[in-house]
């Protein structure tokens, strides 16, 4: 590994970024929670118009587990699918988490039709409260906001074509910028590691999509192992073929996410690793715009 | 046709030794031994390049000035989609261009459109400024 000064002059963002890896940025916010010198930050995390395969992805977090996260790292305040609370008691300890110093992350994005009645997050005091508004008023009072997955940070699937419940991105939503981590579901690294950034060292450096630079500088085609195959004008012509899959549809060279390096699952494997071209999941336009995911 | 009939010839033993490189590639232990394979399947690659550069069967005239002026008419376009690994090429403002290795157009489509049409009113909606075109190759031009 050459001196650090080379790297710089090429002026990669990935390569100085690299120096930054999960696992450090997790251990010095851990280190700094234990000396006392940074608290824990309460997390309130919503499940607005999605799936909910955001909050399943971060139970997947191997670099650290999720268990460590919430015990060392975040209070999470309020969260349907993980906390122990139900109902009226539930959605009180949201409304007094409102009165903290607290991180949002919404996952899913915001449907607008019918008055948000497509997604209702709770019921309080006899009546229905929608995501709609409960996106709003945490946003109001967040630190920072996090939009996680595809949805939340463009729309995706929930608003995919015709879009009959009128959802949008949540930066869209609350019209003002958020910090994105689009993926469909963005990938348990992605979210622990801002979380640890923001607990550490404050907003991580964005790009012009006000993503994380740390994992969404390069795209994947940049560091795809099959690359070489591309550049020399050798495909795949069906699935299974050892060869670049560009003209099979791969949309790696549109999409900038860390996949081949980080890879999933505690970091088994990835789409082109298992023989499936990239379906840009984590792009501005899944699934709409990059289909077909398969071209024969 | 003897040339044609030579330069198959050529094309089917390069073939024969590009496979035996990569063979030995993906299966020699020693890491020199895949390095000077891959340099050999590297020149391989450039000759197979050459050799296809020299045919002049495909594109139906021998110099690339030829090649800008032939005129594809909608059904000549449709033919070139992207699909089943054909070249993909699209019209847009009475050029056509070759978009088979543009990144954003994996499977010879991009956001939803597909290759083999004339695109000039998408382009216009999406893009607006002409000079990204100026980095695609130029295979004719096009008549609705």
């Amino acid at each position: 590994m050459t001196e650090v000064g080379g790297w710089e002059e090429l002026r990669c963002p990935v390569m100085a970024q690299k120096r930054i890896l999960v696992q450090n940025l997790l251990k010095t916010a851990l280190e700094m929670v234990r000396q006392g010198q940074r608290d824990k930050l309460n997390l309130i995390w919503l499940e607005a118009t999605g799936c909910s395969g955001n909050i399943i992805s971060l139970l997947n977090a191997e670099g650290p587990d999720v268990g460590y996260l919430l015990t060392d790292m975040v209070n999470l305040r309020y969260n349907n699918s993980l906390m122990a609370a139900e109902g009226e008691l539930a959605y009180t300890q949201f409304l007094e988490t409102l009165q903290t110093d607290f991180v949002l992350a919404v996952e899913g994005a915001v449907s607008t039709a019918a008055g948000g009645l497509y997604t209702v997050l709770a019921r309080h005091q006899g009546r229905p409260v929608t995501a709609m508004e409960v996106v709003r008023l945490a946003a109001e009072r967040a630190r920072y906001v996090l939009a996680v997955g595809t949805c939340a940070s463009y729309g995706g699937t929930s608003a995919a074509r015709p879009n009959p419940s009128e959802s949008v991105s949540v930066a869209q939503f609350l019209k003002r910028p958020v910090i994105q981590l689009p993926g469909c579901p963005a990938h348990p690294d992605w979210v622990t590691g801002t979380l640890a950034h923001l607990l550490a060292f404050g907003p991580p450096e964005l790009d012009a999509g006000n993503r994380p630079k740390i994992f969404y500088a390069a795209t994947i085609h940049d560091r795809c192992p099959r690359r070489s195959f591309f550049d020399l004008g050798i495909f795949a012509q069906k699935l299974g073929d050892p060869e670049c899959m560009f003209k099979l549809g791969c949309r790696g060279p549109v999409t900038h996410t860390d996949c081949p390096v980080r890879k999933w699952n505690d970091y088994v494997n990835w789409p082109i690793g298992d023989n499936t071209p990239c379906i840009g999941c984590a792009r501005d336009g899944f699934p709409d715009g990059m289909e077909p995911f398969v071209r024969y | 046709m003897k040339n044609k009939h030579r330069s198959e010839e050529h094309l089917h033993t390069l073939a024969e030794h590009m496979d035996f490189y990569r063979e030995k590639i993906f299966a020699a232990p020693c890491l020199l031994e895949r390095l000077q394979y891959g340099e050999l399947f590297f020149r391989a690659v450039e000759r197979l390049i050459h050799l296809a550069n020299d045919k002049s069967v495909e594109t139906g005239g021998g110099t690339v000035g030829d090649r800008r002026e032939k005129l594809f008419t909608s059904e000549e376009l449709a033919h070139y989609d992207g699909s089943g690994g054909k070249p993909a090429y699209v019209a847009v403002g009475g050029v056509v261009y070759d978009v088979s290795l543009a990144p954003a157009w994996g499977g010879g489509t991009h956001f939803s459109l597909y290759a083999g049409r004339d695109l000039t009113m998408q382009f216009a909606h999406c893009h607006g400024k002409m000079e990204i075109l100026s980095k695609l190759p130029v295979v004719g031009i096009f008549e609705a």
